[in-house]
């Protein structure tokens, strides 16, 4: 088998390459940054060469790009993509997602079924997977566990979002009925219901009062633009008050581009290198904290895994697949409230011995289900390669 | 259309000279161009923040000016950069080896001293998307050929 690569800066790029090259798959790599993912003539036109220099069973990629699907479909080559990015950050994505040569993995069963009932059948759920191995190869010397010790560690955005500025032109029955659902649904985990109550009638008022305030043409706003918005702004919420509070106890490192006024007690350590830097950290870490953007509804994101791999204690919210694939409390730990969140913290720093155990187990079964092998295989099993 | 050319001095002193050089004969053919030079005295991150921010068509780097900046994956952050980057480089190809080895996108060129020095590279390095090379040294390199070869080489010929 042969397939072209084409990269872009993915986090999980090198673990794909090793694995495809561990298990004798030969591949072709070449890189490209999109500027318009649906228009460019030079990509067009370049990477249709590349994939008439050699003969290629399939064409994969790290997410999805609706280029490279054309591209594959006007040579009628497969076309393999298995996404970590939920939402998928991909404009008008559903007028290329039919094409013939896609496989379409994502990781969210919800966002398979919602593709599907569209009639999108070349869309598949498939979990992502960590590199283990990779991982196992990374140790610790006493200056790593000197920098990266600590109590709580969490790696990741605080979610700027423009939720609250969006509401500002609105009137006041407006701004509250979408509080409330935001405050609604900041309670709930496992079931983001947003979306089905930001109606086309809602959204319809609502640009009519953008028009009416801020002009003609000035602004309108789309159901998933909304959507994303309000979910990063309770994510935000939920990272910010999670580690707010739990800082007022414990030692709380933080590696985040971003600082947070109200975070003054966490120590601030800036972002960490993926690769190197990441697995040491939680490996370092007593408790290792994932906290899920709200729009993701059941899948299992990278960062979980990450943690899990390097043989990390995880404590996640609430996530459908991480208890369905995972024994909670045995080898991993979930709250499905803030209060719920602090207690667990609470617990599993008194109690070491059973902290570390849970962390052993999920590791074991990170290596023996979420192998890259595994779900290469699957992959290939699927588009019959 | 406009350029950006991007530099380190403090590295490769003959850069104030040839991006000077390579401005002038920009301008010469209707091109607009401003020079960025990296500096010690502002932390990388802000400065590849600023080089973001101007977008533009093509940039011009000398002598791989631009790969100080790295991502969280220890790449370079210039790949992360939409548009066509040439890179000119004004030495043997040998002071390049670890730049060269770096994964870069398609829509990079690399133009080295001669066709010799070109085929070389194309020979050592295979990842390397696409070589060219320019002629001339130091003061006697063409940059009007060179300037019309980067044109045509990353398909920007049409958009001047």
């Amino acid at each position: 088998m042969k397939l072209l690569l084409l990269e872009w800066s993915a986090y999980t790029q090198k673990d794909v390459n090793e694995i495809l090259g561990e298990n004798h798959v030969q591949f072709k790599s070449v890189s490209y940054c999109f500027g318009d993912k649906n228009k460019d003539d030079f990509f067009l036109h370049r990477f249709g060469t590349y994939l008439s220099l050699d003969q290629y069973d399939a064409v994969f990629t790290v997410n999805y790009f609706p280029l490279v699907a054309i591209a594959c479909q006007n040579k009628g080559i497969p076309y393999l993509s298995w996404s970590y990015d939920n939402p998928l950050n991909v404009p008008e994505i559903e007028k290329t997602l039919g094409l013939e040569c896609n496989y379409v993995f994502l990781f969210d069963k919800i966002q398979v079924k919602q593709y599907r009932d569209k009639g999108f059948n070349n869309v598949y759920h498939l979990p992502l997977a960590v590199n283990t191995k990779r991982l196992k190869r990374i140790s610790l010397s006493s200056s790593d566990w000197k920098k990266y010790k600590g109590d709580i560690s969490f790696v990741g955005k605080l979610y700027p979002s423009a939720f609250l500025d969006l509401l500002n032109p609105l009137n006041d029955y407006m701004t509250g009925y979408l509080k409330a659902l935001a405050d609604a649904q900041f309670k709930v985990y496992g079931y983001y219901f947003l979306d089905e109550l930001l109606t086309d009638p809602l959204m319809d008022e609502l640009n009519s009062q953008y028009k009416q305030q801020l002009g003609e043409g000035k602004f309108q706003i789309s159901k998933e633009q909304l959507s994303y918005a309000a979910a990063s702004f309770l994510t935000r919420q939920e990272r910010v008050l999670l580690l707010g509070i739990l800082s007022k106890y414990y030692e709380v490192n933080l590696y985040s581009r971003e600082e947070h006024p109200a975070l003054s007690k966490v120590s601030y350590r800036g972002s960490a290198k993926y690769l190197e830097e990441m697995p040491k950290i939680f490996m370092a870490s007593k408790i290792n904290l994932n906290i899920t953007l709200k729009i993701l509804q059941t899948g299992i994101p990278l960062r979980a895994l990450d943690i899990l791999g390097a043989g990390g204690f995880l404590l996640s919210n609430y996530q459908e697949e991480l208890a369905q694939y995972f024994i909670p409390e045995e080898e991993f730990s979930c709250y499905t409230s803030i209060e719920e969140g602090i207690e667990k913290a609470e617990y599993y720093l008194k109690n070491e011995e059973e902290r570390k155990k849970i962390a052993q187990r999920g590791l074991e079964k990170a290596s023996s289900e979420f192998s890259y092998e595994k779900r290469f295989q699957e992959m290939f099993r699927i588009a019959g390669i | 259309m406009k350029t950006l050319i991007i530099t380190n001095r403090e590295r490769f002193p003959e850069q104030e000279k040839r991006s000077s050089q390579l401005l002038k004969s920009l301008n010469k053919v209707g091109i607009e161009g401003e020079i960025y030079n990296i500096c010690k005295d502002k932390p990388l991150h802000i400065q590849f923040f600023e080089i973001q921010k101007i977008k533009v068509p093509l940039i011009v780097s000398f002598d791989f000016a631009g790969f100080e900046f790295r991502t969280e994956q220890e790449e370079i952050s210039l790949n992360l950069l939409y548009g066509r980057i040439a890179y000119i480089l004004l030495n043997h190809w040998k002071i390049y080896e670890n730049s060269l080895k770096e994964r870069m996108n398609f829509s990079m060129f690399v133009y080295c001293q001669g066709e010799e020095e070109a085929k070389k590279v194309g020979q050592e390095f295979p990842n390397v998307p696409n070589v060219g090379f320019y002629e001339g040294k130091r003061e006697k390199i063409q940059w009007n050929t060179l300037i019309e070869k980067i044109l045509l080489d990353t398909e920007l010929e049409m958009i001047r």
